[in-house]
């Protein structure tokens, strides 16, 4: 099953690397790697927001716009069944789990944390796996998908295609 | 006078029904760039692409399968849950505190 690459894997690709690389082969396969809207959001906020110092960064931009618009990408909406998926995973664990080290303040790491909720639940309610390089957290996520949908297939959580 | 005669392009036997098709013009032209790249027959060509399309075609079905399951038990309610709503006030705060929750 393909699966969709969370934003940590995302924010690897670059123009001639290996995970470019890795989306031309599967695209060429017939199994284009899949993003969710959420990663797409987050990803180009960050882009857009460093644009607005480092001019060379409007060129990352309209490159990565162009790769996801372009047919090496499938995008997995935040639609009628992911929302309902989110909204219930975010009032069940409102702040993320414990028991990880993370960067930045209060705030961030929440609104972080909400977008790996909109992520997992778009990867899940599309029938994919996940990719992340952050276990830690989708495991907490695919525990709680399971805790809430007991008889469903779980989120399976897979590492970087590099790694 | 030396010639050189290109040998006739052969196909890999396949085991299988024989049919009769019609190919759109569209098909028969990337099958024969197909046969033209592989060094293959323009039969092989048309089968080869029929294979990928098989692959592809039960790889979204595996997927929409998977993803109709899960779909469907997020979008689950009955008439137990109707039965058991709340007051009108007490649904509007709940649905608000969304918001304001952290």
């Amino acid at each position: 099953m393909t699966d969709a690459w969370d934003t940590t894997l995302v924010s690897r690709i670059y123009p001639g690397g290996p995970l470019e690389q890795v989306l031309l082969d599967r695209a060429s396969a017939g199994e284009p790697v899949a993003i969710t809207a959420p990663t797409v959001m987050e990803t180009v906020r960050g882009l857009q927001a460093t644009a607005t110092r480092k001019s060379e960064m409007a060129a990352a931009l309209r490159w990565f716009t162009g790769a996801i618009a372009s047919d090496l990408v499938e995008i997995l909406s935040l639609d009628r069944s992911a929302a309902i998926l989110a909204g219930r995973l975010r009032a069940v664990q409102p702040t993320p789990p414990t028991g990880l080290r993370r960067r930045g303040t209060k705030p961030e790491q929440r609104a972080g944390w909400i977008l790996d909720i909109q992520i997992a639940a778009c990867a899940w309610t599309h029938g994919r796996h996940i990719a992340t390089e952050n276990r830690h957290d989708f495991q907490a996520l695919s525990n709680l998908i399971a805790t809430l949908y007991p008889n469903t297939t779980p989120l399976v959580i897979s590492t970087s295609p590099l790694a | 006078m030396m010639s050189y005669v290109e040998s006739r392009r052969r196909a890999p036997h396949r085991a299988g029904h024989r049919t009769t098709l019609t190919v759109p013009d569209a098909m028969m032209e990337a099958a024969g760039r197909l046969a033209q790249e592989l060094g293959t027959t323009v039969n092989d060509a048309i089968v080869r692409l029929a294979e990928d399309g098989v692959s592809a075609r039960q790889r979204r079905a595996r997927i929409v399968a998977v993803a109709s399951e899960r779909r469907a038990a997020v979008e689950q309610a009955g008439l137990s849950d109707a039965l058991a709503l709340p007051s009108p006030e007490q649904l509007h705060e709940a649905m608000l505190a969304g918001r304001r929750d952290p």
